[in-house]
Order: structure tokens, then C-alpha cells, then sequence
């Protein structure tokens, strides 16, 4: 089922002070693909469950309307959605066992016995929990109790499927395990998902496309690589990737973006103040480049990453191979791989070029 | 949930809102017009501050009102003292700390008219045990406890006690073992001995709850009937064993007055709510924690 | 570890002390059936029997012959079940409107349910007695709990347990098709059973032993709940204290055994609403 979200508002009264409003959803668009799963990253207050809750009928629109297929669902009850919701916390009835938690919303819809039976059966194979149906949800571990929820929230047959950070109170190791049974479950199941999270890394590896979300504004949609690789802005660049992309104030002069005394590369048509962004994967050795000095080297696999800080006293990351030798309280020089160089507007932030 | 779901409450209010106007908002706010009634008939009114003047010259009112404070005054703080030590000592040993718990607790589920009579047996002039132990036993002469003016009220008192140290002896209980080991080893450390323990870390940290306990104990000793009726029986008044409650319970069913009976609740209710602020001063002055 | 001489002697003073108390509140029951066992004339001899050399089961024949306990009991147990059914519902819905919907003035109103707590029940009485009596309910059932069944504690108790419940679970359960209604009949009840259970025992015990009302609104002896039926007896019974004591029993008996299969929930229930305040 294709999802579609036009001009979509929510705002909230503050509690103590009415006349202030907060608006957590702000004038958004989205449009989703059937049977993809698209990830809305941002990071923790920027609106995501209530822009989550808004889809699933939760939470009532302020303004904007909401379309499942050619359907207008803006005005429909969370049941007649026909959606399936995984919570941040699972959400799991305490006092029912696995069974009777997946068979919840079956019995409500007023499902035969002999069918929910089977469902049961059939759900709890596909998230692989069969031999827990008769456990309370307090006898599982977290990442049964995640499997238990996404087998309630699948039980029904919902046309669209919403995931609300499932993975942040697993281990790392669980989350990366759980990640793909996600991502297994929603190809086999070919079911329309939006996944919230704000942990870039899970949004990357599972999604078919990200969307990123700043102070309730959708600021970016697009393919992990894109959004990696083509930042709509500051924001966006400096949210994506780990460890962060380094961020300098440069200039324009003679044709080309400095920054200090380093010619970065030669640049035309715009002037004024910029904000030059480069990953740590982008920065290397290089003679005549940015003077800098070595603070802190730390062997990361098969990588180093350095900390290193200009004469101007900023500081920026630097990812080097193994083989590369950047020594500990040294002075060096670096310069920034051609074509990875992100310009952006000093003032908005938005993109200008990458150079 | 939005914000304005008053609609959607309503229904689910609206019985415990109808139950508590009628049998608790109203009766109040009626008890305070009767009081000011100087009829003593409901259905005719004639406001005067004329029932306050009554009352505070009935004689038996103010023999209620003394027999009231005694019984809070010596009662209260004996059992309190009583179930300090009980729970001190409970607090202090392990093996049948649960068997005595569940001795101890036993008067606050039963009856207290039925446990009023056994009570009443034992204290009977000719054939209760106590009497015939002081006679046969030490060769003292007979008390006729519930039917003298000297002792009735003596005999309540020991009743009301008896059936108090229940409740003051599990909340003190509980308060204590809820108590942080932490400062015992500390104490201990420190060199301080059980008594010194007791007095200088138990007791201060044990404040809130027995300010809690002392409260609530003068709430239910002001409000004490059930063991005078049960106990003395109607005859209180005659053998000076009538309470407050007793009073208003006798002005609304012998005497059908119901502004007197209604002054001395309202009466009643300001000492209440005195002792309710006094006990929120009491508990915040004493509560270390917060 | 090596016990001090000293330390022994602490010991037993400490548990000497507490048999004594022990004692002290167990004789008056211990004393009561044992009286109710005895033949009438040793009830009132000297000296004592502590053990009677023969039961005298009889005495509650006797009693059920002298005054109709069987119908004070059965009223009894019919008024608290009644009492109990129609509360919990009374007072669940009303802890649900105010945990689960906000509205304006809903602390207000709240306050002002809590602010009866502090009202001696004595002082309404004296009203209540007239509105029952124009509203014609004497000597019935519902007259004995119906102005008591919006219990306040409890409803700040059961609000306190609904709203310890996640706000999540509620959109869980909409999301699984739930109404409001459905949500606090499968959800929210369930959740809050314990301490449902404590409300419902602590309720019991006051109901079977409320005395003052049911003596001011019941007048003919069909009416009358047990603790009612104990106290009209009393006079009839003169010194025949058998009889008395066996009519006791019939009124403590019942919650002495609730007391020993609930003890837990009842003691902790307490000691809940108690520290807390
Ligand atoms: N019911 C509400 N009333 C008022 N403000 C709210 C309400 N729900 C959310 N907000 C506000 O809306 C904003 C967005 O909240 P939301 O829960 O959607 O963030 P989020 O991105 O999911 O954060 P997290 O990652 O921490 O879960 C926050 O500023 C929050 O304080
Ligand atoms: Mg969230």
C-alpha cells in the first residue's frame, strides 16, 4: 500500500503555557513506495513517533491530509487504517501470554477462534517466536518481547506496517540481529513499512530510502547513499555519517574556497561567507595543505582516526588507513580529496556544491 | 489523549460524583445550615448562632467534649508508646517476626462490637474474669467497671487501646523495617548501643511515621462510638462514658434534634480538620528525607 | 558466631515481652469461643474454666433457636456482595475517568473528592439518615452501602494503579481495535488486579463490620446485618454468656479466616495506604 502525506500539521498546546504552541509536525510531504521500507531518521524530540502517530491514526492532524493507496484515511480511526504498530517500549500486555497478546487485536476484530488459532501459528513462525506462545511477556528477553510485538502488530494482515525505534532497547549485538530479521520479515512479507529511528547506522543498513526529519520539517528523502553522499544541507550532513563530517568557516577568494591559508579548490559563481564540510574519510595527508596538529591517534580496526586541530584551534577528524603513519604531537599537513568537498551556505545551511 | 475529554469522562464520573453529592457534599453543607437552625426541626428554618450558645451550656455536650479529650489524650499516646516498643522489639529478632505480625493485626479485621462483648464479659462486676481474679485471687473488692461513672470511662480507654496498638503496631512496624540497614552498620560503627541506636537514629527517622500514626490515632480517638455503645451501652451518658460522637448519635435518635446534633458535628469536623493541618505541619517538619 | 550471656538474656526478654502482648491480644478471642463452648452456669463460677471438660456444641443451637443468626448472617454476606459488585464498579470507572481523560478541572475536582477524606463520617449521618428515610429506603438492603460505595482512598488508590499503567499500552491497544470502554475492562483491570484484590478485602472487612448506620436505618429484625443482630441480642441474652460469645463468633469468625487466607494482601494493603497517607 502506497503512502502518501500531504502538507501534514500537528501541533500541541504547551501544557503551562497555552498560548504557546509547539509544532511537532511541521508541513510535511511524503510520499512512500508499495512494499518499501522507508526509514524516518532524526534525531530524539524532532517529532518522528508523532509524525509515526499521525500515519497510524493516533494522533489527530492539525492540518494536511493522509493517503493510503488513492484512499483518504485522514479522517478514518486507527482501526479501520488497517495498520500495524510496533512501539518504542513494545508495548506488550502484561498479563496476557504470547498467544493471547497476538490473538488481541484478532479477537477485537472479531476474528473466528479456529483462524486465529492458525494465525497464531502462522505469525509466530514467521518472527520465529513458536516455542514462546505460552510465556508472559515479563519471561522473555527483549529481543523476544521486540519479535512478540512485530508478530502483534503483523497478526491482523495490516496494509502498512510502523516501527517507532524498535530496536533502542536491545544490545548492540541484538540490534544488528534484529535489524535483519526486520528487514527479512518485511521482504517476505512484501508489507509497506516506515521505520522511525534516530540511530543513522540502523537507517542506512535497512531502508530502501531515508527520510530525515529536523524540528518536525522533513528535510531530506532519499537513498542511503544519497542522503550520504548529496546532504540538502548542514543539518543533514552533519546528522549523517560517523564519526561526523568536519565542518569549516571558508571563504571565497580568486576563484577558489579557502579555508586558512589552504587553496581547497578552485570554485566560481558564488561569493561571501561558506560553511565547507568534508568527512573524516575525505581529509589526507598533504603537502601544502592545512597546517594541523596530531592530539589524539586511535586504532579503530583497520583503520586510524585521527584528532587533529588547526592553528585557528578547530578541531576535525581524519580516518587513515593502517598503513598511513600519523604519530601522536606532531605537526602535519592536510588537504581535502577532490570532489568530496561539501560547500554549503554560511547563513541557511543549505547545499551549494560539491567540490 | 486530547485535552478535552471532559465528554468522554463524564460517564464513567458521573456515578461517584451523584454518590458523593448526595451522601457526602450535601449533608455537609446541610449539617452547617442545621447547626445555624435554631429549631431543632429540619423542615422549618430560623437561623441564629442560638444552637452554638446551647450547646456549649449542655452539660452533657461539654462532659462529651471532656470525655472525648481524655480518652484521645491518654490513650493515644500510650498506645503509640506501647507499639514503639512492640515494633522495636519485632524490628529486633527474626524467627517469628510473621507470627507475631499476624497476632498483633488480628483486632483491626474483627468487629469491634463483637469483640466490645467479650470484652464487656470480662469486665462484668459479678462474673468477669477480672473482677473475680482482683477478688478471689488478691482479696480486692469488686469494680463495677461499665457500670460506674468512676470507672466506664477507664474501662473504654483500656478497650480502645487494646484494639488501637493493631493498626499503630503495623504502621510502626513497617516504618521501621523500612529503615536503610546503611544507618544501623553506621551506628554500629560509630559505637553506638541498641538504646542510643534507638533513641538517636529509629526514632528521628521514624518521625514522619509516628507523627503519621499520632495523627490518624487522634482522628479515630475524636471520632470514638463504637467502643462506648458496644462496651457501656446506651446508659453512657449516666455513667459519664458519652463521647462526641456518642452525643450526636444520641441528639439524632432519642432526641430527634437535629441542629444540635449538627452544631456538635460541625463541632467535631474542626477539630478534625485542625488536627489534619496539624498533622501536615507535623509531617513536614519532621520528615528528614524530603 | 559466640552469643554473650548478655545478648541471650536481651533475647528472651525481647521475646518473653512480645508472648505477654501476644497474649494480651489474643485473649479476648481465645476467650470468647472457649465461653461460647461452656455450659451457662460454669460460664459465670469461680474458678475459671480455661479448658472446658465438655464442648457444648449446642450453644449455637440454642442461639439459632433464641435469635434468627442464620438470617443476620445471610444479610450480611448478601449486603457485602451487593456492596462490593456495585462499588468496585462505582469506584473503578470513576479512577478511570480521572487517570485516563484530562479535562479542565479535573485536579480540582479531584481535591475536592480527596478533601472528603477529612469529613467524620459522623457529621453526615445526621442528613443521610433524613434523605434515606424520605427516600423510603429503610430496612432495605441497598440502604446499607449505597452512601458508601464512592469510597474515596480507594479511587486515589485505583487511580494511582491506572496511571502507573504506560500511556503506550493505550495506543497499543487502540491500534488493536480497542474502545475506551474495552481497553479499561481488558487492559487496564486486569493490570491493576492486585491491588483490585487488597480494595476488595480491606472493602469486605469494613462492610461486615460497619455498625452505626445499619443500627440507625434497619428497624425490623428481618433487616437486620450481624453486627446489628449482635447488639439487639445482647439484651435478650442477659448473662447467659455462652449464648453471647457464640453469637460473636458468627460475626468475627468470617474475617478472622478471610484475615488467615488474605493475610498478606490485607497487611500490606494497609501499611500501603498507611505510610503513604
Ligand atoms: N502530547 C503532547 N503534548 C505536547 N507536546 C508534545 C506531545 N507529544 C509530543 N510533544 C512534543 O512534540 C515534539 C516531538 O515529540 P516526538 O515524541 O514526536 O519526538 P521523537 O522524535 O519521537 O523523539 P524521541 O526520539 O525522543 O522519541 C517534542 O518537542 C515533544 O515535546
Ligand atoms: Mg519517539
Amino acid at each position: 500500500m502506497r503512502i502518501r502525506l500531504e502538507d501534514v500539521t500537528v501541533k500541541f498546546k504547551d501544557r503551562r503555557n497555552p498560548k504557546n504552541e509547539v509544532i511537532a509536525v511541521n508541513h510535511v510531504n511524503l510520499e512512500v513506495p508499495e512494499s518499501k521500507l522507508i526509514c524516518l531518521l532524526g534525531p530524539s524530540g524532532c517529532g518522528k513517533s508523532t509524525a509515526l502517530y499521525a500515519i497510524s491514526g493516533l494522533q489527530e492532524l492539525t492540518g494536511g491530509k493522509i493517503y493510503f493507496g488513492d484512499r483518504d484515511v485522514t479522517k478514518l480511526d486507527t482501526q479501520e487504517r488497517k495498520i500495524g504498530l510496533v512501539f518504542q517500549n513494545y508495548s506488550l500486555y502484561p498479563h496476557m501470554t504470547v498467544s493471547q497478546n497476538i490473538a488481541f487485536p484478532l479477537k477485537n476484530a472479531k476474528w473466528k477462534r479456529k483462524d486465529i488459532e492458525d494465525r497464531i501459528q502462522e505469525v509466530a513462525r514467521i518472527v520465529q517466536i513458536s516455542e514462546l506462545l505460552e510465556r508472559k511477556p515479563a519471561q522473555l528477553s527483549g529481543g523476544q518481547q521486540q519479535r512478540v510485538a512485530i508478530a502483534r502488530a503483523l497478526a491482523k494482515n495490516p496494509e502498512i506496517l510502523l516501527l517507532d525505534e524498535p530496536l533502542s532497547n536491545l544490545d548492540a549485538k541484538l540490534r544488528r540481529s534484529t535489524r535483519e530479521e526486520i528487514r527479512r520479515i518485511q521482504k517476505t512479507t512484501g508489507i509497506t513499512t516506515i521505520f522511525v529511528t534516530h540511530d543513522q547506522e540502523e537507517a542506512m543498513t535497512i531502508s530502501d530510502e531515508i527520510v530525515i526529519m529536523e524540528d518536525g520539517r522533513f528535510v531530506q528523502q532519499g537513498l542511503p547513499q544519497e542522503v550520504y553522499e548529496q546532504p540538502a544541507n548542514l543539518f543533514v550532513a552533519g546528522f549523517i555519517g560517523s564519526p561526523t563530517m568536519n565542518f569549516f568557516d571558508g571563504r571565497f577568494e580568486d576563484g577558489a574556497v579557502m579555508v586558512g591559508n589552504y587553496r581547497v579548490a578552485a570554485h566560481s559563481g558564488a561569493s561571501g561567507a561558506v560553511t565547507v564540510g568534508v568527512r573524516p574519510e575525505s581529509v589526507r595527508l598533504k603537502e601544502d595543505g592545512l597546517r594541523v596538529k596530531v592530539e589524539i591517534v586511535e586504532l579503530l580496526g583497520r583503520e586510524r582516526v585521527c584528532r587533529l586541530r588547526t592553528e585557528t584551534g578547530e578541531l576535525l577528524t581524519m580516518i587513515t588507513d593502517i598503513d598511513t603513519l600519523v604519530e601522536e604531537d606532531t605537526q602535519i599537513s592536510v588537504g581535502f580529496s577532490p570532489g568530496k568537498v561539501y560547500l554549503f551556505e554560511a547563513e541557511s545551511g543549505e547545499a551549494l556544491a560539491r567540490i | 489523549m486530547n485535552d478535552n475529554s471532559f465528554k468522554k469522562a463524564i460517564p464513567y464520573l458521573i456515578p461517584a460524583i451523584i454518590v458523593l453529592t448526595v451522601f457526602t457534599f450535601y449533608p455537609l453543607f446541610n449539617a452547617f445550615v442545621q447547626s445555624f437552625n435554631r429549631l431543632p426541626n429540619p423542615d422549618n428554618y430560623e437561623l441564629s448562632l442560638k444552637t452554638y450558645q446551647w450547646l456549649f451550656k449542655d452539660t452533657t455536650f461539654l462532659t462529651a467534649v471532656k470525655n472525648t479529650l481524655v480518652y484521645s489524650l491518654v490513650t493515644v499516646p500510650i498506645s503509640i508508646a506501647i507499639s514503639l516498643m512492640i515494633a522495636a522489639l519485632l524490628t529486633s529478632i527474626n524467627r517469628l517476626r510473621v507470627f507475631f505480625q499476624t497476632v498483633y493485626f488480628l483486632p483491626y479485621v474483627t468487629s469491634a462490637v463483637a469483640v466490645a462483648f467479650t470484652w464487656g464479659y470480662l469486665f462484668n462486676a459479678d462474673y468477669g474474669l477480672i473482677n473475680q481474679i482482683m477478688h478471689n485471687v488478691f482479696n480486692l473488692p469488686k469494680i463495677p467497671w461499665l457500670r460506674s461513672p468512676d470507672y466506664a470511662m477507664s474501662a473504654v480507654m483500656i478497650f480502645g487501646i487494646w484494639r488501637s496498638l493493631a493498626f499503630n503496631v503495623l504502621i510502626l512496624t513497617t516504618g521501621m523495617l523500612s529503615i536503610d540497614p546503611q544507618y544501623y552498620k553506621a551506628a554500629r560503627v560509630d559505637g553506638a548501643n541498641n538504646a542510643t541506636t534507638f533513641f538517636k537514629i529509629t526514632l528521628p527517622l521514624l518521625a514522619p511515621v509516628v507523627s503519621y500514626v499520632f495523627t490518624i490515632g487522634l482522628i479515630n480517638a475524636f471520632k470514638v462510638f463504637t467502643e462506648v455503645y458496644a462496651l457501656i451501652g446506651s446508659s453512657a451518658r449516666v455513667y459519664k462514658a458519652n463521647t462526641m460522637v456518642f452525643y450526636i448519635f444520641d441528639q439524632l435518635w432519642v432526641y430527634k434534634d437535629y441542629s444540635l446534633a449538627s452544631a456538635a458535628a460541625i463541632i467535631l469536623l474542626l477539630i478534625i480538620l485542625v488536627l489534619t493541618a496539624f498533622s501536615r505541619w507535623l509531617s513536614a517538619k519532621t520528615d528528614y528525607m524530603n | 558466631m559466640e552469643l554473650r550471656p548478655q545478648k541471650v538474656a536481651l533475647k528472651t526478654i525481647s521475646y518473653l515481652i512480645l508472648f505477654f502482648f501476644a497474649l494480651v491480644t489474643l485473649f479476648p478471642f481465645y476467650w470468647m469461643i472457649i465461653t461460647a463452648l461452656k455450659d451457662s452456669n460454669s460460664a459465670l463460677r469461680w474458678p475459671p474454666e480455661l479448658w472446658p471438660k465438655t464442648f457444648h456444641w449446642e450453644n449455637f443451637d440454642r442461639l439459632l433457636k433464641a435469635a434468627p443468626f442464620g438470617r443476620y448472617f445471610m444479610n450480611s454476606v448478601i449486603v457485602v456482595i451487593l456492596d462490593l459488585s456495585i462499588s468496585m464498579i462505582v469506584m473503578s470507572f470513576a479512577a478511570f475517568g480521572f487517570a485516563h481523560y484530562n479535562f479542565r478541572g479535573k485536579e480540582i475536582l479531584f481535591m475536592l473528592f480527596l478533601a472528603t477524606m477529612m469529613i467524620p463520617g459522623e457529621a453526615l449521618i445526621i442528613t443521610n439518615f433524613r434523605t434515606v428515610a424520605k427516600l423510603g429506603w429503610f430496612d432495605t438492603y441497598h440502604v446499607l452501602f449505597v452512601p458508601y460505595i464512592a469510597s474515596v482512598f480507594y479511587i486515589y488508590l485505583l487511580r494511582q494503579a491506572f496511571e502507573s499503567v504506560p500511556k503506550q499500552l493505550y495506543l497499543a491497544a487502540k491500534v488493536d481495535g480497542c474502545s475506551d470502554f474495552k481497553y479499561f475492562l481488558k487492559v487496564l483491570l486486569p493490570i491493576a488486579r492486585p491491588m483490585l484484590i487488597t480494595i476488595v478485602i480491606l472493602k469486605v472487612i469494613a462492610s461486615w463490620n460497619s455498625f452505626m448506620w445499619p443500627l440507625l436505618v434497619t428497624n425490623s429484625s428481618r433487616m437486620r446485618v450481624i453486627s446489628y443482630g449482635l447488639v439487639a441480642f445482647q439484651s435478650e441474652a442477659g448473662n447467659d454468656f455462652p449464648l453471647m460469645m457464640a453469637a460473636s463468633i458468627f460475626t468475627v469468625g468470617p474475617m478472622i479466616i478471610l484475615y488467615l487466607i488474605a493475610r498478606k494482601k490485607i497487611i500490606d494493603g494497609i501499611a500501603k495506604g498507611g505510610i503513604k497517607g
